[in-house]
């Protein structure tokens, strides 16, 4: 019964969602505000349960302990960012904020460069056995990169001028994102249709065997 | 805030609601206001718009309906005159509003209803189609209408009565002097004014002749001409109380050379024989520049010419103050003779129709009537000479009947130098050297019985006369009345008396007090002593050189008594006391202190009248001439004074001009006597002509400008704007110290501007300039004065003179125009706080309290392509993205739908599930073939290598993606659990630690532990390959302290399976995790992910991966509905690609680059 039940809560919030076909509607809003919502409040139960209750237990049992109090410095940075909702104070959250844009940029960086430029240039080179393409590889990586280059030179209409070098690497790279994405757009929706074949097929077979019987 | 309302007829300021007056009960709302032409609200008149409806009022500045707008101007800006009536027009002429109320009344508010009223009645005549005036000849218009003029006097009132009340008393002086003649003889009063209407004709000026002719045309229409009803008005010359100063100067004051010629022609007529060329100039003062003629003539002379200005300073004093109104039988002791009371009688009622509180004239009348008896009297005895004498006098004086009170003249109220006048004229026959007369003038002051017809006071009122108040027992009652009243007004007090007399009596009560002298002593014992003051004392030394023992005791007595009497009593001793030299104004140089005393006295002198300066004018320079100690004591000392000081006067007066022009220009702020004076040294012939020019110009062409000669001398050239339009009083040309130069000739050009605006042509004028600012200012303006020219200064003088404050009567000829531009300059005074009263403030309290616009950070500048991208983000946050349009600006470009219609998206929709449903149910439609596998590698063999070890499995995927995932997941835990590995599972997404539990849960014999959460992305997987290394001992990952067996296990990991359809968290995983360990990392994704995964697998970075589906019979199905499902959608996106393209080869429709338009139902 309890499956049945879900099915058809499944059903019901799936039919919601794409409801959206049709445009903004409430029962979209509705799935989608549940599914959020469930999703929020579940995070937040997982956080505090599993990072939060932890650190505080630490603390609590044995303070002075340092194996306890370093986890008294990420905990504060966390306070503060509360203070982000008071603007007279907000500056307060914003060290936090600051510490975790850094910290993670400075980590994201060293993972994308030793994680994944220097490995697949050098695979490109070595692996494939082709170095055209470990260069062309090269390039399109700089190009893109070079294309999230804003600073550039403003003319009288306020315009930000580029180089024509500039403009040439910026318009590849710009292509290679198009490229990307597209094919990242491709096998999202690639997967999509794979996942509503699949729903399909399950609801297919669900009405087949109900019509069957074979569901109790 | 509202200002108060003037009333247009009376001059009294109301409270600005009021619509009557509260003085005289006009209507305020018709005078002094503009009526709005839209909703007839009254508003004041510096208003340019309705305070009610907005509507602009119309103002001066009105239009084409009121075409004599421009000659109502016009006349404002024509020279002052006085009101004429057309010939044609004479019969309208009404008595009460005919002539102008100040004319009738005489008081100061008349002065400014006389150029309004003045200004009516020539716009009325002018076009009396035309619609008046929109300010004035408008309101003019409305009380017209309201109180139409009677065409007709009332029939109660005689005619002559009422020309009686409308003349001034000076008109009707020449009148009266005819019709007293008559009266003597016996007629009554209806006879002598029909006499004198006869008679009137002849010595009238022009302007009155006219107005008698058309009054005498008016006898047509049963009007009674205006000059006879004054000759049983009553005789006085002068009414004091009724009229102006200038009026009172014009008819009640003559007393100097080339006063009212008329009047002197009218004298010379009756009396005969009288010397025209004596008549010019009183011989008493020109004794002194007429040396060389007969002493004895010139001495017979000085009685006849007794000049009038003490009974017009009495008479102005009076008029100042009516406090000393006193009737002659109530301010006199003595008692009058028959004639007198019945001449009284028959004065009085005339009088006090219109001049009720005038009663204090009749002692001027009696005073000046005396003087005129009895110098006619001495001149009588004085054979031929006094014939020539009462020529000279004005007829009033030389009635034989003298004013009631007359000979009750007290002795003590005769001023000295009116004794030492009787004491040669009684001498006339005798000798009189200098001695003699020196002697004599020493003696008058204690025999005033020695002049005829006065008698002598009581011996009681001469004893309380102390010898200390020998100058004020001098002063007559009237006067010391005056005085009295004067000293109680403490204004009136200080601007009458001129600080030059001030300073005198300081230094004097010094010198006093250093000598020792008891004020009280050193008058009485010696009057000879007693010495002129300081600024007399340049003459007095020339005196002295002359006649070292004459010239001293004249000096003091022939200091006029109206300026003893002026002075306050303490003072009075001091003005007696002897000068040193060093007082002399020019002469103190020894230190600035003195110099500012210096300059300080000459802010007095520059008091002095101004016919002073024309008497010396007229009279040759008589320093040089060496005159004998009488005629030198017979013409007062201080008339030279402007011998001494012509240039410095002139000097300090151009100086003053410029600052302190308005305590010298208005003509209330003058002190009463020196107004008084210099309407006294006015031309009245030349002015009474050139009021008939303005006369006769005006009924001609009122519009014209006055060109004539006798008009320009009444205007002032070079003065501001405003006031050149209008006619000036005579007294302000007249008002500064006129600078005497020998040649004449010279002068002629500048007699048009004012005497005290004349630049200092000389270079001894600039020299003493200079010396007077170096002495006087040390300022930072002096400078620029050495820089500026004469003319320049001359401008400054004119310039500040706009800010002088103009009288009010005066301020009634200023244009309209001007008179609003100056009431919006003015800023109100400040009322409350530590500046109140105060104008010009600077406002600090609005911009302090001004809240400041805090400066924003913005872009120096956008352009279009930006300002289209903000747009569109702005319009894609607030409105669904299928209602936007975007124009891109780009030439070519077609505009671009984000989304389609809903019945687009559920047309691609039901396409698209159509297109699956297809293929599942007909999978042979399509006969696609499997695509080859990736190189995957064999996740289950990487699995199984990893048996009896230590495995991290990450749920990294939501369950949106479970329906993907969740296949392999349970193949990589089913390898798991058959090779016995020791598993511990982590999830970097919160919702994917319940999926890996409830995996891990399906698996009962698989050793799994959790470690839970892993937060931080890649910092967290950073932070787990740090505890991967393997001496690393994490006792915790996110705080929470991890079980000894999870760390025995983390640290003993040899495998990490990544399940994820994030493509983040795969890159993740393999940038932070493989690369910084070396455990071997394999991964199971969704087929979107895969492409991502397969260049690090290709690298080795990835030891295997996974993305296809797990359920192989459902996937062959699958298969070939998803790709009838793609083909579909290629077929849907080419078809809307091809859309757009048609699109973009139609003709644009935007209208400019950037500009975004919201077309609904627009796919």
């Amino acid at each position: 019964m309890i499956e049945l039940a879900g099915f058809v809560i499944g059903l019901l919030l799936t039919l919601f969602i794409y409801s959206y076909i049709i445009g903004d509607n409430p029962l979209y809003q509705i799935a989608v505000h549940i599914l959020v919502g469930v999703a929020a409040a579940y995070a937040l139960i997982i956080a505090v349960e599993e990072i939060f209750v932890p650190v505080g237990r630490r603390l609590l049992a044995d303070p002075a302990a340092p194996e306890n109090a370093i986890w008294a410095i990420p905990l504060a940075l966390a306070f503060l960012l509360l203070f982000t909702w008071l603007r007279p104070v907000a500056w307060l959250g914003h060290s936090s904020v600051a510490f975790l844009a850094a910290v993670g940029a400075a980590v994201a960086l060293i993972g994308v460069i030793a994680g994944t430029l220097i490995p697949q240039v050098l695979a490109g080179a070595t692996v494939t056995g082709n170095p055209l393409a470990t260069i062309v590889t090269a390039l399109l990586t700089a190009s893109v990169l070079l294309y999230f280059q804003f600073t550039g030179r403003v003319n009288p209409e306020g315009e930000v001028v580029f180089a024509g070098w500039q403009r040439a690497i910026r318009g590849i790279g710009r292509g290679v994102l198009m490229i990307t994405f597209g094919a990242l757009f491709a096998a999202l929706l690639s997967t999509s249709l794979l996942l509503l074949l699949d729903w399909l097929t399950g609801a297919i077979d669900g009405v087949f065997a109900i019509v069957a019987g074979s569901i109790p | 805030m509202m200002e108060p309302i003037r009333c247009a007829h009376c001059g009294a300021e109301n409270p600005p609601d009021s619509k009557f007056c509260n003085r005289c009960g006009q209507a305020i709302r018709s005078h002094a206001r503009q009526v709005c032409p839209s909703c007839t609200t009254p508003n004041s008149r510096n208003l340019l718009y309705c305070d009610n409806c907005g509507t602009r009022l119309l103002g001066d500045k009105l239009p084409k309906e009121e075409p004599e707008e421009d000659d109502s101007q016009q006349s404002r800006t024509q020279p002052f005159s006085l009101p004429a009536r057309p010939p044609g027009q004479t019969a309208e002429l009404d008595y009460e509003t005919g002539l102008p109320d100040w004319l009738k009344t005489g008081d100061d508010a008349g002065h400014g209803r006389a150029a309004e009223e003045s200004k009516r009645e020539m716009a009325a005549e002018e076009g009396s189609a035309q619609e008046p005036d929109r300010d004035d000849s408008l309101e003019a218009e409305a009380g017209a209408s309201a109180e139409p003029l009677p065409q007709e006097p009332p029939d109660d009132v005689s005619d002559e009565e009422i020309i009686a009340g409308s003349l001034p008393d000076w008109l009707l002086d020449d009148e009266m002097t005819e019709s007293f003649t008559q009266s003597e003889q016996g007629a009554d009063e209806e006879d002598s004014l029909n006499a004198d209407e006869e008679e009137f004709d002849e010595p009238l000026p022009d302007w009155l002749q006219a107005l008698s002719e058309g009054e005498a045309e008016s006898t047509d229409t049963g009007t009674s001409p205006a000059t006879s009803a004054a000759a049983d008005a009553e005789q006085e010359p002068v009414s004091g109380d009724d009229l102006d100063d200038w009026e009172v100067m014009f008819g009640g004051t003559e007393e100097t050379a080339g006063t009212l010629d008329w009047l002197e022609e009218m004298s010379a007529e009756e009396i005969g024989g009288a010397s025209e060329e004596e008549a010019e100039i009183p011989h008493w003062l020109a004794e002194p520049a007429d040396a060389s003629e007969d002493e004895a003539e010139a001495e017979k002379l000085v009685g006849a010419e007794t000049p009038d200005w003490p009974s017009a300073n009495a008479s102005h004093t009076s008029a100042l103050e009516p406090g000393v109104e006193k009737s002659p039988t109530e301010s006199e002791p003595h008692e009058p003779g028959e004639a007198e009371v019945e001449r009284a009688e028959a004065e009085q009622p005339a009088l006090a129709d219109e001049a009720p509180a005038s009663e204090g004239r009749d002692d001027e009348e009696a005073f000046a009537a005396w003087l005129a008896e009895a110098t006619s009297q001495t001149a009588a005895e004085g054979g031929a000479a006094g014939a020539e004498a009462e020529a000279e006098l004005p007829l009033w004086m030389l009635e034989d009947e003298m004013p009631p009170g007359f000979g009750e003249i007290e002795e003590d109220q005769i001023p000295d130098w009116l004794r030492e006048m009787s004491e040669p004229t009684e001498a006339t026959t005798a000798e009189s050297t200098a001695e003699e007369l020196a002697a004599e003038a020493a003696d008058v002051p204690d025999s005033p019985t020695e002049i005829e017809g006065v008698e002598e006071p009581p011996a009681a009122e001469q004893d309380e006369v102390s010898q200390g108040e020998v100058s004020q027992g001098e002063v007559p009652e009237w006067l010391a009345s005056a005085e009295e009243e004067a000293e109680a007004e403490a204004v009136a007090d200080e601007d009458e008396l001129p600080d030059w007399l001030t300073e005198v009596e300081l230094e004097e009560e010094a010198d006093r007090e250093t000598e020792g002298l008891p004020e009280a002593q050193a008058l009485p014992e010696a009057p000879e002593e007693e010495e002129p003051p300081d600024w007399l004392g340049e003459l007095d030394e020339n005196l002295a050189e002359t006649a070292p023992g004459e010239a001293e005791p004249l000096a003091t007595a022939e200091l006029p008594d109206w300026l003893m009497e002026m002075a306050p009593p303490e003072m009075e001793a001091d003005l007696l006391a002897p000068a040193t030299p060093e007082d002399l104004p020019v002469g103190g140089e020894d230190s600035e202190a003195e110099m500012e005393a210096f300059f300080a006295d000459m802010d007095g002198v520059d008091e002095l009248p101004d016919w002073l300066d024309e008497v010396e004018a007229a009279a040759p320079p008589a320093q040089n001439e060496e005159p004998p100690a009488e005629e030198a004591g017979e013409a007062p000392e201080w008339l030279e004074l402007d011998e001494a000081l012509p240039d410095d006067l002139t000097l300090l007066e151009s100086e003053r001009a410029r600052e302190n022009g308005p305590e010298v220009v208005p003509h209330e702020e003058l002190p009463a006597w020196l107004d008084d004076v210099m309407f006294e040294l006015e031309e009245t012939d030349e002015f009474l002509e050139s009021e008939a020019e303005e006369v006769t110009t005006a009924e001609e062409a009122p519009a014209a400008p006055e060109t004539s000669e006798e008009g320009r001398s009444m205007r002032i050239e070079g003065v501001p704007e405003e006031l050149a339009g209008a006619e000036l009083p005579v007294w302000l040309e007249e008002s500064a110290p006129i600078e005497t130069t020998p040649d004449e000739a010279q002068r002629a050009p500048l007699e048009e501007v004012p005497e005290w605006l004349r630049p200092p042509a000389e270079a001894e004028a600039a020299a003493e300039v200079e010396e007077a600012v170096e002495f006087e200012h040390s300022g930072e303006w002096s400078a620029d004065f050495d820089e500026l020219p004469p003319e320049a200064e001359a401008e400054i003088a004119a310039a500040e003179l706009q800010e002088a404050e103009i009288p009010d009567w005066l301020r009634a000829l200023k244009p309209r125009a001007l008179l609003e531009e100056e009431e919006a300059d003015v800023v109100p005074e400040e009322t409350s706080g530590p500046l109140a009263g105060l104008r010009d403030v600077i406002g600090i309290a609005p911009v302090v309290a001004e809240r400041r616009r805090s400066e924003m950070l913005t872009p120096t500048s956008t352009s279009e392509t930006q300002q289209q991208q903000v747009t569109l983000l702005r319009q894609l946050v607030r409105s669904d993205a299928t209602d936007v349009v975007v124009a891109t600006g780009h030439p070519g470009a077609a505009d671009r739908s984000v989304a389609g219609s809903p019945l687009l998206r559920v047309l691609l929709a039901v396409l698209l599930l159509a297109a699956l449903l297809t293929g599942l149910f007909l999978p042979d439609l399509l006969s696609t073939a499997p695509p080859p596998a990736p190189a995957t590698g064999e996740v289950p063999a990487a699995v199984a290598a990893a048996a009896g070890e230590s495995v991290l499995v990450a749920f990294d995927y939501t369950p949106a993606m479970a329906g993907a995932l969740e296949a392999p997941a349970r193949e990589i835990l089913e390898a798991l659990e058959a090779g016995e590995s020791e598993v511990l599972f982590v999830s970097q997404s919160p919702a994917g630690l319940p999926l890996a539990t409830a995996a891990v849960a399906e698996f009962e014999a698989l050793d799994a532990l959790s470690l839970g959460y892993l937060p931080g992305e890649a910092v967290g997987l950073r932070r787990l390959a740090s505890c991967l290394a393997p001496d690393a001992a994490c006792a915790s990952l996110t705080g929470a302290p991890l079980s000894p067996a999870a760390q025995e296990r983390l640290a003993e990991v040899n495998l990490v399976v990544v399940v994820t359809g994030e493509r983040e968290d795969l890159v993740n995983w393999i940038e932070q995790v493989d690369t910084f360990t070396t455990k071997p990392l394999v991964a199971a994704v969704t087929p979107a992910v895969a492409p991502v995964a397969l260049p690090y697998y290709t690298s080795g970075q990835l030891e295997a991966f996974t993305a296809a589906p797990d359920r192989t019979t459902a996937t062959e199905t699958t298969l070939d509905a998803l790709a009838l499902g793609h083909w579909t959608v290629i077929g849907l996106l080419g078809l809307g690609n091809l859309y757009y393209l048609l699109l973009s080869l139609r003709p644009r429709r935007t209208t400019s680059a950037g500009r975004v338009r919201k077309v609904r139902g627009e796919g």
